[in-house]
């Protein structure tokens, strides 16, 4: 270790209650972002990939693209608080730089100096951050492990993640040092001996209405616009993350439910042959058995009579009969071109990829499910995939064409439905029939106004006595929303994590913040301000610290929610968003509040913070 | 008095902390054989060692002595900023060591002024607002405030600069603005700490001619100072400091 290492290490052990203090802030946050990272990386997986079984990779990409914003957002958060920790420490050592700077020792010196120390406290603090953010993450494995017994874990440590993890957060960390020291060595030291030059004279904050304690800590953060730029982001952030999570979560589990229920339709009763029905929604339910390749979905006995439609259509209480003819087959990917910016022109593509789905014919203009498809609406001579079969045998969709039975038609849209994991494809029915050398259909769906048992059971009457069966499709459709369910309590962990790291994002900056205003503080209480008063002036410098930046970061989760992460969101209720906007707001009060408690307790329990050490 | 009758005297029991209550004071500061003793690591250091002092109501006295002689600690444990080890502390008749941090907090606000050596405003309030603060705290009539804080702004001569933060004044305009501040809520005690120690000499005069004036409106001052034109003023008590040894300098 070089001289002036020595002397940087030297100095931070002689301010053990700064250097704690900044340790322990730098830790903690390090620590919180490294788990949510990891932890939330495996919940994802668990939950889309292990829990759902048959569930679409469609649905689950909803979840994930929502979820690695998130965890993005975690990222981002972990990198502006550990930089904006350093930069604020670094800003209050501004004085020791002016009180260097008039006692003659060169720039270089000064600026290495602490860099050394800033580094020193970036490398302890990751080194306990990630440490920390490990353990608490194998803990969370154990805890997950223990909870969802079906799953098989790989523990596979993850190496790269953390070393990338930790790579960022010193990098980002070093070079936010760099500009507050920069500029206290450039600037005369006249002016960095004095700390509080350049604060401005701000008017009034929209707090001042609440009191002398909003007043004074309005004042605090409005004309220390520096010191709490980027605590503002980094609390932004963490709203952010933690509202996104409440209130988009609920919109992506509607939005998940919303879709299920339009792509299977509600109220509806299955009639077909009783070995076909059970093949079907066995390919629907998240707990059936894959599809059995040698059934026979084209037999003559599993062809629905005309006459049977009619009289089912008679039924009263019956809505509409919708008819589909259902064939499990092979299917190939067929060619497509596209424009390619490398060579600057067209290029084929599509790799010829072979493998097997569930080919539904349906009528367009009558057909009970309303699917949610990117892509354009198909025509007697397109086809929409589902988003598994998109994701595992194409390399650009919607310009290639799906080859079956000797057929190709072009694929118009990726569309959601769990039937068969996503692996189905839809088409016009004249055409599957026309492909299957079949007219008639196998499958007839019979939408009901609701479940009533006097319509079931004469439509059972009635399917029985043409030697058919009748399948209530609503358990399966329960089954597939009680999952969507699951996988979202799985994610809840994720909020509760994102307001825990919001909690120690404000209470580093309180910590930080407050302390390196100490002597504001003690001059208050010297003038005969209470220790209640004190609490009131603290935790208000968090509301109006807490406010300014959660209002805005509600405001951004409900829109990012509603119009950007989620394609056609629906919101539960119409109260929904009003209530969850209120019940976040209540718990970044609380947050601010408990912030406020543990820097009030310290700062009350410091029996040496007396006015008499800043007097003499 | 001896120490028992002296708390005969007083009902000190009493919650209210309003002096004016108490009826005719017979002390402004009394302290019977007060010590105070810091822990440095294993050694016990006695910055205070069986202070006795009685300073009655508009008194002027004058405390000096030599850098670490106990003076800013006799000040705080007057201030009731600081608890002494032993001995009683009355100020305004009350025995402040006896009442919890939220009691000698109000006692303090109404009771005394505090003009610290390196002023101490605070730093993210302007003139008129340190000067306010004190004001606000005692939950005086929200409206006259600022008048009320402009009026004592104007008595050191600072009306001019209210609106400014401590870092855009001079060393002894900030020191005025902390005399204007020691005045707030009218106290019958002020306390200076080196009031002079930071200032050139016409600010120095300014700051002693504002204490001066302070004990001819009535208040107890008590200074503690090296500035010989502040120990040579006619009329005053003066104290010595020496190891934590206090004795009357006649």
């Amino acid at each position: 270790m070089s001289e002036l290492e020595t002397y940087a290490s030297k100095d931070l052990k002689r301010r053990p209650f700064r250097s704690t203090l900044v340790l322990f802030s730098l830790t903690s946050i390090v620590a919180s972002t490294t788990f949510i990272i990891l932890f939330g990386n495996v919940l994802l997986d668990v939950s889309v990939y292990s829990v759902t079984g048959t569930l679409t990779n469609s649905m689950g990409m909803f979840f994930s693209t929502f979820v690695w914003f998130v965890l993005l957002l975690v990222f981002v958060l972990g990198v502006v608080v550990v930089s904006s920790t350093v930069s604020l420490e670094m800003v209050t050592r501004r004085r020791d730089i002016g009180l260097m700077k008039a006692v003659g020792t060169t720039l270089d010196t000064i600026f290495d100096f602490f860099m050394a120390q800033s580094v020193i406290l970036l490398l302890a603090s990751v080194t306990l951050g990630i440490t920390f953010g490990t353990l608490f993450y194998m803990l969370g494995m154990v805890w997950l492990s223990s909870y969802l017994t079906n799953v098989q874990f790989t523990m596979d440590f993850p190496f790269i993640q953390i070393g990338l993890l930790a790579a960022i957060y010193i990098f980002a960390g070093y070079y936010s040092s760099q500009k507050p020291i920069y500029d206290a060595v450039q600037e005369s030291p006249s002016l960095a001996l004095n700390p509080d030059v350049g604060t401005k004279v701000t008017k009034a904050g929209f707090l001042d209405s609440f009191g002398l304690a909003f007043r004074i800590a309005a004042k605090g953060t409005g004309r220390r616009v520096r010191g709490t730029r980027r605590t503002m982001i980094a609390l932004f952030l963490s709203f952010t993350i933690a509202s996104l999570l409440w209130m988009g979560g609920g919109v992506v589990e509607t939005t998940s439910r919303s879709y299920l229920m339009r792509s299977m339709g509600t109220n509806v009763i299955a009639v077909g042959n009783s070995a076909l029905l059970d093949q079907y929604y066995d390919a629907y339910s998240p707990y059936g058995t894959p599809l059995n390749e040698s059934f026979d979905f084209l037999e003559s006995a599993h062809l629905i009579n005309t006459t049977l439609l009619a009289e089912l259509e008679d039924v009263l209480g019956v809505v509409v009969v919708e008819s589909r003819l259902v064939v499990y087959s092979d299917v190939q990917e067929g060619d497509g071109i596209i424009w390619n910016d490398l060579i600057n022109d067209y290029t084929l593509i599509g790799e010829g990829r072979e493998d097997s789905a569930l080919l539904v014919g349906v009528d367009w203009e009558s057909t009970i499910s309303d699917w949610y498809f990117e892509g354009i609406r198909t025509n007697s001579t397109s086809v929409w995939i589902g988003g598994t079969l998109a994701t595992e045998m194409f390399e650009d969709p919607l310009v290639q064409s799906l080859g079956f039975q000797g057929h190709s038609l072009s694929v118009s849209a990726y569309a959601f439905d769990t039937l068969n994991g996503g692996m189905l494809a839809l088409m016009d029915k004249s055409i599957l029939q026309s492909a299957m050398g079949v007219t008639g259909t196998n499958l007839a769906l019979v939408q009901l106004d609701y479940y009533d048992e006097a319509v079931i059971s004469s439509i059972e009457s009635l399917a029985q006595s043409y030697g058919f069966d009748i399948f209530r499709q609503e358990t399966v459709l329960n089954e597939n929303i009680d999952v969507i369910h699951t996988i979202w309590i799985l994610l809840n962990p994720l909020a509760i994590m994102a307001l825990v790291s919001a909690f120690l994002g404000l209470l580093n900056y309180l910590l930080v913040s407050v302390f390196g205003r100490l002597r504001d503080y003690v001059i208050m209480r010297s003038i005969g301000a209470k220790p209640s008063f004190i609490a009131k002036v603290m935790i208000a410098e968090g509301l109006d610290m807490g406010i300014k930046s959660g209002l805005p970061a509600l405001f951004v989760a409900a829109l990012l929610s509603i119009y950007t992460l989620i394609p056609e969101a629906a919101v539960p209720t119409l109260a929904y968003l009003p209530a969850s906007i209120i019940t976040i707001f209540i718990s970044i009060l609380a947050v601010i509040f408990l912030a406020s408690i543990p820097v009030y307790v310290f700062f009350m329990t410091r029996n040496d913070l007396r006015v008499s050490e800043f007097s003499s | 008095m001896a120490d028992d009758e002296y708390l005969d005297a007083v009902d000190y029991t009493r919650d209210d902390i309003d002096v004016e209550d108490f009826g005719e004071i017979k002390f402004a500061v009394k302290l019977n054989d007060v010590s105070r003793a810091y822990k440095a690591g294993r050694k016990e250091i006695a910055a205070l060692r069986n202070v006795n002092l009685e300073v009655k109501p508009g008194e002027f006295i004058v405390i000096a002595g030599h850098s670490g002689s106990g003076k800013t600690t006799l000040l705080n444990i007057i201030g009731a900023i600081d608890l002494s080890s032993s001995g009683r502390v009355y100020v305004m008749d009350v025995p402040i060591n006896d009442y919890d941090e939220a009691f000698r907090s109000s006692f303090r606000l109404s009771n005394t002024g505090f003009i610290f050596q390196s002023y101490n405003l605070i730093s993210t309030l302007t003139a008129v607002e340190n000067v306010r603060f004190p004001m606000q705290l005692s939950d005086k009539s929200h409206s006259k405030l600022k008048d009320e804080a402009i009026k004592l702004l104007e008595r050191v001569k600072m009306e001019h600069r209210a609106d400014h933060l401590p870092w855009q004044l001079s060393s002894g305009e900030q020191q005025r603005v902390a005399i204007a501040r020691a005045m707030a809520n009218d106290p019958p005690i002020i306390l200076a700490d080196e009031p002079t120690a930071n200032l050139d000499g016409d600010s120095g005069q300014m700051v002693r001619d504002l204490l001066i004036e302070l004990n001819k409106m009535g208040k107890a001052v008590i200074v503690m100072t090296h500035d010989q034109g502040i120990i040579k003023q006619p009329g005053i008590r003066r104290f010595k400091m020496d190891a934590g040894e206090l004795s009357e300098d006649v």
